[in-house]
């Protein structure tokens, strides 16, 4: 799943055309507000506690299953010829919201209470322009990727607490 | 079209009813046809096309019908108008509809006869108004009729009278499980009821137009009717409920169509698999066939999420392929709901990580290498396929020699990891192998992959791992050297362990240095001395030679011992086995050889080396059946080969190819000999194990008799004589018998012999009784012959007796022998006088002549003997002649007898017959003869003269015997009789004193010719003198004096 990520994220920006196909192409700085961002400082990290961690990435799943679902829409409409990208898109999708299940099946295993789902996108993105969106999607994509590796960190820290 | 006609028959201004009427014509159609068949009136119907062909008539037609419509059950010509009428094309009814898709309705769909008219307002029937013509173009109106005029006829012939729907069934489209009760109602309706005159009792129920049994109706009021059936079985039937209008026409009034089937199982197994790459197939097992149309669902659902269902296509119902991509590590709900008409089920719920559910692909691009250090392993290298960076995998090899059928698996547990190569220990050298390789998730959840392609290699060549067996044939053997071939056996590939370039072969004579050399081919020939030779030999392949064998030649002097005991061999499991007892000493190796027995070709033998140790085994080369192998085992021991020591078996045996042939040796007349040859052992297939001989007369029955196989003659007894046998022989081996060919011989009416036994007594007597008779008649010879051959007075001897007036000499003979007396007497006096041949001998005349002149002198009296006999007695009567002992003085008496003398010849012989005819002349002293020759014999002993005196008094008395001692052939007895010649000259020189001391060589000069000592030289000359004598006795045989013969014998030994 990591690698697949990592795999999106190349494939998407590959899909999009000049600046993103261009290599090496990085904004770290573009930030979705609704996106929460998986950067976190290491020792706030390492601070939380297990429920936090895991609610943290749960919601953080949430939302980017709802931003996989919408960047996909948008590239339905940019890139309706690319079926590879879209299934990705979509695979990723799928897999979040895998993730997001076995993290739900994990809380309730340790008895922590599962927030329940939001629309975490609201009405900003609609009537966004191409470039937005494929910005957007880019965003997304990347969060994910991050997401994803920090979700494996969490989950690794929790099977080293507890074993089988 | 025919919607928009039934649209528009939807509003008629004219609703006169179409329920026509059943007038009796037509319900006589009707009846005629009890089972309202659909396709019943076609002949009609095309008959009636001509009608339909003119708009103005069908038009008027049209016209017409409708004024008739008005009246039912009016006349029948007008009800054949009426059908004649319906010929238009206009008229269609929701009925006639129906009715036309009957027959092809799809199961389950409900069919209302009548539904037409039941949908008008205005009652049963209803009035189909048809659209002016005018209003289509032609081509529509074509195509209007053409499709309408079928529905119409329909209606219009026998269906016709059933427009009005007189009830209807409930249920309508019944789905019943089989084996349950089913019960349908007809309830008809009143208006119906009324218009034909039925009630519920007159409904009657088919079942795809057979007829259900009464029993089965149950009339529930007036109106409604229902039939039972009690546990359905499988069904798909049509269910009709007729009436009979009027008590006997038959109408339809409405029909169902039953289905039966079962509610779906619950499925079970519902299992899930995930192929690498693709979407999840989900697999279940349906349960029992439910016979009704039944929908399987798939269900799946994520702890948040619903996927949507998986509907299984109706050809594969116990299978679904998801259309979203599996997501590993998520654990998944999975269900199967199945459903039709008689209820709905689901399956269990399963539960699963998709991960555990994978089947990879296999693993590809696998190949093989070998190592040259080792040759019993290979390498195997692959590539995994892309599922392995999702999960662990474990693998599964195979492995086989390339002849091989079954594969070999390699410990599960050293495959458990993810690789990507692996090494194969434990493998033969120099051998193909096949691989193949799959893998799956490396706790065993999930599925195999397939079987990737199999891949082979070869491990590398090893030294072989044996020597080769080694054995050696004496091809020729001469005084001081023979010509060996060394022959060894190639190496099979499981002991070669690679290509076997070639064999180093050393020879060592005893105590010297060896030879080297390298052989490609599996023989070798080689001359050797008489010595003890030690042979090696080794494989060598690419890798390393073999151990060596060693084979010890022995000298030509050794001697083979030890053989092996008790050698069997008997087959078994197609192969024959070759068993013996080891010898009691310890045992090198054993070579077997074998080939087969044959007369026409060579024994070509094959030959197998076997260890030392074992005492069992089964020979290896390719054996045919029904063929006599002549094994032979040979121990070897260190020194050299032991006896071998041989027997003969057969794969197979086969009865005999050929039957012995019979013959006999002897036929007798109760018996007979048979002789037979032993069969070739190329016909025998087998051990002969016996032989059956069968016998008969050619109309008894037939005798056989077994005979042991090792006798090759059989005698038959108790036959009977003269009488015709056909015998044949079966042999037999432990397969089965031959007959061989059949035989006749005939007994013979006598016993071999017994017409001997007859002839020879018969024949023994008749000898017998003829050799009585002879001798019989020798005995009485006397008798006989003066009886027959009365003795003739011999006209000589009365001549001799005249010509010697004395009677002296007759005394004479019959003191003596009368017989020679009588020969003797006239033989000499026939001579004296004939035979003169003084001339021819003058010498031994001359000496003869003094001889004769003594003799005559001294044997006066002594003229009665003759032969020898008479010489002896010559001397007696010389002695006798005068006085004793000295006879010097007789000459006296030689001159008186000189006239006989000159008659006669040199011979000896003629010396007697000389004193005889002397002897006539003393006739005075020839009484006292007998007494004088005594005495003389007395005197004469002591010269040792007497023995030959009485010798040849002895001849002369038995003449027959003297030709026994064969004078003329044994040089002795020529000697001998020389003697004597010798002797009797002496004697007759005796008168003379002078030489008698001289006797010898007086002799020799006196016989001239003859020298008296060298007998041998002069014996020719004498027996020529002796034949002569003979001569001329045989000429004296001319003569008819009766002892002529005795006379000349005594002449021929006498000389001698």
């Amino acid at each position: 799943m990591q690698k697949n990520t990592s795999t999106l994220l190349q494939t998407y920006l590959q899909y999009q055309g000049s600046p993103f196909s261009d290599p090496g192409f990085s904004a770290p700085e573009l930030q979705l507000s609704s996106l929460p961002p998986a950067a976190v400082p290491f020792k706030i990290w390492h601070a939380l506690d297990d429920g936090e961690r895991l609610s943290q990435a749960q919601g953080a799943f949430q939302a980017l299953t709802q931003h996989l679902q919408l960047v996909g829409d948008d590239q339905s409409n940019l890139n309706p010829g690319s079926p590879i990208l879209l299934a990705q898109l979509g695979v990723a999708r799928l897999r979040a919201q895998g993730l997001l299940g076995n993290v739900a099946a994990i809380m309730n295993a340790l008895g922590l209470p599962v927030p329940p789902e939001k629309d975490t996108i609201g009405v900003v993105p609609f009537g966004a322009s191409a470039f937005e969106r494929k910005c957007r999607g880019y965003v997304v994509t990347r969060e994910y990727g991050h997401w994803t590796d920090r979700a494996v960190r969490d989950l690794a820290l929790l099977k080293a607490k507890y074993p089988a | 079209m025919p919607g928009a006609a039934l649209r528009e028959s939807q509003s008629p201004p004219n609703p006169a009813p179409l329920a026509l009427a059943v007038s009796r014509p037509i319900a006589g159609c009707a009846g005629t046809s009890r089972d309202q068949s659909v396709h019943r009136p076609r002949a009609r119907r095309r008959g009636s096309r001509g009608h339909r062909g003119g708009g103005v008539k069908g038009r008027r037609a049209r016209q017409e019908r409708r004024a008739e419509r008005g009246g039912r059950g009016e006349g029948a010509a007008r009800g054949r108008r009426l059908r004649r009428a319906a010929a238009g094309p206009t008229e269609l009814s929701g009925a006639a509809r129906a009715l036309l898709s009957w027959g092809s309705r799809p199961p389950g769909r409900r069919v209302r006869l009548g539904q037409a008219s039941r949908g008008s307002s205005a009652g049963q029937t209803q009035r189909i108004e048809v659209p002016e013509p005018e209003k289509y173009t032609s081509k529509m109106m074509l195509k209007v009729w053409l499709v309408q005029v079928l529905v119409v006829f329909l209606i219009t012939e026998c269906i016709g009278e059933l427009v009005d729907t007189c009830g209807v069934i409930s249920p309508e489209s019944p789905v019943i499980q089989s084996g349950s009760n089913f019960t349908a109602f007809c309830v008809l309706k009143e208006k119906c009821m009324s218009v034909y005159e039925v009630n519920a009792s007159h409904i009657i129920w088919k079942v795809n137009r057979v007829l259900i049994p009464e029993e089965q109706y149950t009339v529930i009021n007036a109106t409604t009717s229902s039939v039972t059936f009690t546990n359905t079985g499988l069904l798909n039937v049509q269910l009709i409920c007729n009436i009979l209008a009027y008590g006997q026409i038959e109408m339809n009034v409405y029909g169902v169509r039953i289905q039966t089937g079962f509610p779906p199982e619950k499925p079970k197994n519902l299992n899930c698999v995930v192929k690498e790459g693709k979407k999840m197939l989900c697999q279940w097992d349906p349960g029992r066939e439910t016979h009704l149309e039944t929908n399987y669902t798939l269900k799946s659902e994520w702890a948040t999420e619903k996927f949507d269902d998986c509907k299984a296509k109706p050809d594969t119902p116990t299978s679904c392929l998801v259309d979203y991509s599996p997501v590993y590590f998520v654990n998944i709900e999975v269900w199967v709901e199945a459903q039709n008409a008689l209820g709905k089920v689901s399956s269990d719920h399963i539960n699963f990580d998709p991960v555990d559910k994978v089947k990879p692909n296999p693993p590809r691009n696998l190949s093989v290498s070998n190592s040259e250090e080792l040759s019993s392993i290979l390498k195997l290298t692959w590539i995994n396929p892309s599922i392995m960076n999702v999960m662990r995998l474990k693998y599964d090899i195979h492995y086989k020699t390339k002849d091989a059928s079954t594969w070999s698996q390699i410990p599960p547990e050293d495959t458990a990891t993810t690789r990507t190569s692996f090494t194969v220990q434990d493998l033969k050298p120099f051998t193909e192998y096949v691989f193949r390789i799959r893998c799956m998730k490396a706790d065993g959840k999930g599925f195999w992959s397939d079987w990737s392609r199999d891949a082979s290699g070869i491990t590398y060549e090893a030294r072989p791992s044996k020597a080769p067996s080694f054995w050696y044939k004496i091809l020729s053997h001469t005084q001081d050297s023979r010509s060996a071939q060394l022959i060894w056996k190639a190496l099979p590939p499981s002991e070669a362990n690679g290509k076997i370039l070639d064999y180093e072969v050393t020879l060592t004579r005893w105590k010297s240095c060896s030879q080297n050399y390298t052989v490609s081919d599996t023989n070798f020939t080689v001359n050797l001395t008489n010595d003890r030779y030690i042979a090696t030999l080794a494989a060598r392949n690419l890798v390393d030679k073999s151990d060596t064998s060693i084979l010890t030649i022995p000298a030509c002097d050794f001697q083979a011992t030890h053989p092996v005991t008790d050698l069997k061999a008997y087959p078994k499991d197609n192969v024959l086995w070759v068993e013996w007892t080891p010898p009691n000493k310890a045992v090198r190796k054993y070579i077997l050889e074998w080939c087969v027995l044959s007369d026409k070709s060579p024994c070509v033998p094959d030959w197998q080396q076997e260890s030392g140790t074992i005492h069992r085994t089964y020979l290896r080369g390719k054996l045919m059946e029904s063929k006599c192998y002549l094994i032979t085992v040979t121990p070897v021991y260190g020194d050299g080969p032991g006896s071998p020591e041989s027997t003969k078996a057969y794969l197979k045996q086969a009865p005999p190819s050929k039957g012995p042939t019979v013959r006999t040796k002897k036929v007798g007349k109760n018996e007979a000999v048979l002789e037979w040859d032993q069969l070739p052992v190329d016909v025998q297939n087998g051990f002969i194990r016996n032989y059956t001989i069968f016998y008969r007369t050619i109309i008894g029955n037939e005798t056989a008799v077994n005979v042991d196989s090792s006798h090759t003659e059989y005698t038959l007894s108790s036959l009977t004589s003269d009488t015709l046998y056909m015998v044949r022989m079966t042999a037999y081996t432990d397969e089965g018998g031959k007959d061989g060919p059949e035989f006749t011989f005939t007994t013979p009416k006598f016993a071999q012999g017994e017409i001997e036994a007859i002839v020879v007594p018969v024949c023994l007597a008749f000898l017998l009784t003829t050799l009585l008779g002879v001798l019989f008649c020798f005995n009485k010879r006397d008798l006989i012959k003066k009886h027959i051959w009365p003795n003739v007075p011999d006209p000589s001897k009365s001549h001799i007796a005249q010509w010697s007036p004395h009677t002296p000499p007759r005394h004479n003979f019959n003191s003596k022998d009368q017989i020679y007396s009588d020969g003797n007497f006239t033989d000499v006096s026939v001579v004296e006088i004939e035979a003169n041949d003084k001339k021819t001998f003058p010498e031994d005349l001359k000496s003869l002549d003094l001889f004769k002149k003594e003799k005559v002198s001294t044997e006066g009296h002594s003229s009665g003997i003759g032969g020898s006999s008479c010489m002896s007695s010559s001397r007696p009567s010389i002695s006798s002649g005068d006085e004793n002992e000295s006879a010097q003085n007789t000459s006296s008496t030689v001159q008186y007898s000189t006239v006989v003398h000159s008659g006669y010849r040199h011979q000896v012989p003629s010396v007697q017959v000389f004193s005889r005819s002397e002897s006539t002349q003393p006739l005075l002293d020839s009484e006292e003869r007998p007494e004088d020759l005594q005495l003389v014999d007395n005197v004469d002993s002591g010269d040792g003269l007497l023995p030959q005196q009485q010798y040849f008094k002895q001849n002369c008395s038995q003449p027959k015997s003297s030709p026994d001692i064969s004078h003329f052939e044994s040089s002795k007895q020529v000697s001998s009789s020389n003697e004597e010649d010798f002797l009797r000259l002496k004697q007759q020189q005796i008168s003379d004193p002078v030489s008698q001391s001289y006797g010898a060589e007086q002799m020799k000069m006196f016989q001239g010719v003859s020298t008296t000592d060298a007998f041998g030289f002069e014996t020719e000359t004498q027996a020529e003198k002796l034949e002569t004598l003979g001569m001329e006795a045989a000429l004296d045989e001319g003569m008819p004096k009766s002892y002529l013969p005795q006379t000349v014998r005594r002449g021929g030994y006498m000389p001698q």
